[in-house]
């Protein structure tokens, strides 16, 4: 498993010494290394993330192609290897991306401005005070955004979807007759759960990439649950040993990668009608 | 055609609609507001940014400006072609 983004986390521990924070839940745990399993939350070790200086994300503007994001509360669990895949394809491909497991970022809940006045809702959003803002110029500057989501009673993750709402200031670009900054860009979803849910889910987060003028690649829907039958704790194990996963995951990325090449931002560039609410 | 450093706000009327100094991030040290629209640098005294009212500002939204924290990251046409 790999991680393109420096481990960050809020400093809300006056212990001495190394200390961990679960991405999770929050939990500290004191000590040269994290617990192998989280004891409020049970969480792997995989989750904590040590504590150092908390730093709000920043974009510079440097360029990239694919913004891949984690949505999955776990950063290293079901999820996390759908985005492990993702990458090996990205890496294999030489496509320049970013991967961001959002469970180690600040992500406010959306202030929905726009329900006061359509017009008070805007890019860049009045929420400057978390790391949304500088995924909000990542999601403008890439041509791609593959999404890779849990099932969590039968939808996308919660904090997957406060990521997703807080596009809203992007979106709202169209009703108030701005030039559109996403339309004409490519998305692929993949979603890994327990039982059921998977197309509701993948189908709940294009429609938000739907708004944005995001165009759906060929194929790009790939998902793959486990079952009813199976207690929570052998799901890791089947995903990982499945080849159905690698295939459908791998298969995704490749189709976002290719119609991404086609250039449909630029080629779409000022031919597009805005509709959407 | 004229560039975007010859058609933004009259300075005057951005000082004038300009709520700066409203903000968090604001110190006062009694410089010239509005640095949105400032030619050059950023303000000499704001440091920190404790939050960015920008956003909601009217001078930012008349004029379509798309970046934040004009008094510590520099103005709008700095920021553009920073990129």
């Amino acid at each position: 498993m790999s991680f393109t983004v420096p481990v960050e986390a809020k400093p809300d521990s006056l212990m001495p010494g190394k200390a961990w924070k679960c991405a999770v839940c929050g939990y500290i745990s004191p000590g040269e290394s994290p617990p192998s399993e989280c004891p409020q939350c049970a969480g792997t070790g995989k989750e904590f993330i040590e504590i150092t200086e908390k730093k709000t994300l920043r974009y510079k503007g440097e360029m990239f192609d694919v913004l891949l994001i984690n949505g999955s509360s776990h950063r290293a669990n079901n999820t996390g290897y759908l985005a492990d895949l993702a990458e090996e394809v990205l890496r294999e491909k030489k496509v320049s991306y970013r991967r961001y497991n959002i469970s180690e970022f600040t992500i406010n809940h959306c202030w929905c401005c726009y329900s006061m006045r359509d017009n008070a809702c805007r890019y860049p959003c009045r929420d400057q005070l978390d790391d949304m803002p500088a995924f909000h110029d990542m999601v403008i500057a890439s041509k791609a955004v593959i999404v890779a989501s849990p099932i969590n009673w039968n939808n996308m993750s919660a904090r997957l979807k406060d990521f997703l709402d807080r596009l809203n200031c992007i979106q709202n670009l169209y009703l108030l007759k701005k030039p559109g900054l996403t339309e004409g860009k490519v998305v692929g979803i993949a979603v890994s759960g327990h039982e059921d849910g998977a197309t509701k889910t993948a189908m709940d987060i294009y429609l938000y990439f739907q708004q944005l003028g995001y165009v759906l690649a060929p194929f790009g829907i790939a998902y793959r649950v486990h079952g009813a039958q199976f207690n929570t704790i052998t799901d890791t194990e089947f995903l990982k040993n499945d080849p159905l996963v690698i295939q459908k995951v791998k298969g995704m990325v490749n189709n976002v990668v290719e119609m991404m090449r086609l250039d449909s931002e630029e080629k779409l560039k000022g031919k597009l009608v805005p509709v959407c609410e | 055609m004229n560039s975007r450093e010859e058609w933004i706000m009259d300075k005057k009327k951005g000082i004038g609609l300009c709520i700066c100094r409203m903000c968090p991030s604001f110190v006062d040290c009694k410089e010239e507001i509005a640095y949105c629209l400032a030619e050059k640098g950023t303000s000499a005294c704001i440091k920190e940014e404790q939050g960015c009212l920008c956003p909601g500002c009217p001078v930012q939204a008349e004029e379509d400006f798309q970046h934040v924290f004009y008094c510590t990251r520099g103005s709008e046409t700095g920021q553009s072609h920073a990129r």
